[in-house]
């Protein structure tokens, strides 16, 4: 894995190229060789700010690294997940992004009702991230009141008869009134 | 203030005329011009005739102060009150009215297409005007905000180069990320 991260960050990085051998050397013998052969790999590319195969790409894979990484530096949190997925040269800017940017800065609060617009907008200002799903609607108490009131005996029912036959007599009235 | 115009030469050899303050707007100008190195024109070999003139724009408005409408709002207040402690309202209300024109401006300013933008984009790095630079990599940023990857590939006309076994490993990695990211 972190062959592959330092592949990328060759791969895209040019100017870093020689501080991150600097930096792996010191962590394991073993990738010492291979990070020197890939920097040897990538030695020419790092002479030619870009290679010529991706000159035909889209223009904003066509901005200098650094420039990319300044972009995707703007974004959000959660748009890295999208960027992920776009394409190769995107995902590797979008490591390097996330890295040196994002995972040192407070994802930002999802005021959606700023951001986003149209429907989405309604939706989102209806629930709370994560709460717990509500009901669309709230049922009626099944019990009616008269159904209580008769519980409500039953719970202080005690050994001293005065006072059941207190609240009898109350419920008894309610329910011919 | 009076100033002393300076020329700048475009790759294509035309050449455009540029007061030295609005020059200062761009450190990399800045510089030539402090170092003395300054004989008539300037020649800029990376920026073509149908950009130069955007920048000139830019710098044109921005003079001497470097950055975004947005940085200016908070330098601006900030020294204000470090200053006096009870500032003049009405310089903060003109201040407003400064930053809400700049504001409008701006929106005016970039509305281009996306070729232009990332000429002035590699402009600005170039020149290194950092106000011009971060508004053009802002406008950029809101093309991704909130979008698919499909809307991504499709506003910047990518092509996907992953293989099916790849995307399928791009979704491992994600899941773990939102692992990694407990405030999600």
């Amino acid at each position: 894995m972190a062959l592959v991260k330092s592949y990328n960050c060759l791969n895209a990085l040019n100017v870093d190229a020689v501080v991150l051998i600097h930096c792996t050397r010191t962590i394991g013998r073993k990738r010492i060789t291979l990070s020197n052969r890939l920097a040897m790999e990538m030695l020419p590319r790092i002479s030619h700010c870009r290679s010529p195969s991706k000159i035909e790409k889209s223009l904003l894979e066509a901005l200098p690294q650094e420039i990319l990484i300044r972009i995707l530096c703007c974004v959000d949190h959660d748009d890295l997940k999208q960027l992920m997925l776009v394409s190769k040269l995107i995902r590797d800017t979008t490591l390097i992004a996330k890295k040196s940017h994002f995972t040192y800065s407070t994802p930002r609060a999802k005021i959606s009702g700023l951001r986003s617009s149209g429907s989405d907008l309604e939706h989102d200002c209806l629930e709370a991230p994560n709460a717990p799903k509500q009901r669309k609607k709230c049922p009626r108490s099944r019990i009616s009141r008269k159904k209580l009131s008769d519980i409500s005996v039953a719970l202080f029912r005690s050994p001293e008869g005065e006072w059941l036959s207190r609240d009898a007599l109350c419920v008894h009235r309610e329910g011919f009134e | 203030m009076s100033s002393t115009k300076i020329f700048l030469k475009s790759s294509d050899d035309k050449t455009f005329e540029i007061d030295e303050t609005a020059a200062r707007a761009s450190e990399t100008l800045k510089n030539i011009i402090d170092g003395g190195c300054l004989d008539g024109v300037i020649p800029l070999p990376n920026v073509s005739s149908n950009i130069l003139p955007k920048v000139i724009e830019y710098c044109k408005k921005h003079g001497g102060d470097n950055g975004s409408s947005k940085k200016i709002a908070n330098g601006g207040v900030d020294k204000d009150k470090e200053i006096l402690p009870d500032y003049d309202e009405e310089e903060d209300k003109r201040e407003k009215v400064r930053v809400d024109e700049l504001k409008k401006w701006e929106e005016e300013y970039m509305d281009f297409d996306q070729q232009v933008l990332y000429d002035l984009m590699l402009a600005a790095n170039y020149l290194h005007i950092k106000g011009l630079l971060d508004l053009t990599v802002e406008k950029a940023a809101s093309m991704i905000r909130g979008r698919t990857p499909d809307q991504i590939r499709e506003n910047f006309n990518i092509n996907s180069d992953f293989t099916p076994e790849e995307e399928e490993e791009m979704i491992l990695i994600e899941d773990e990320w939102d692992d990694e990211w407990a405030f999600d």
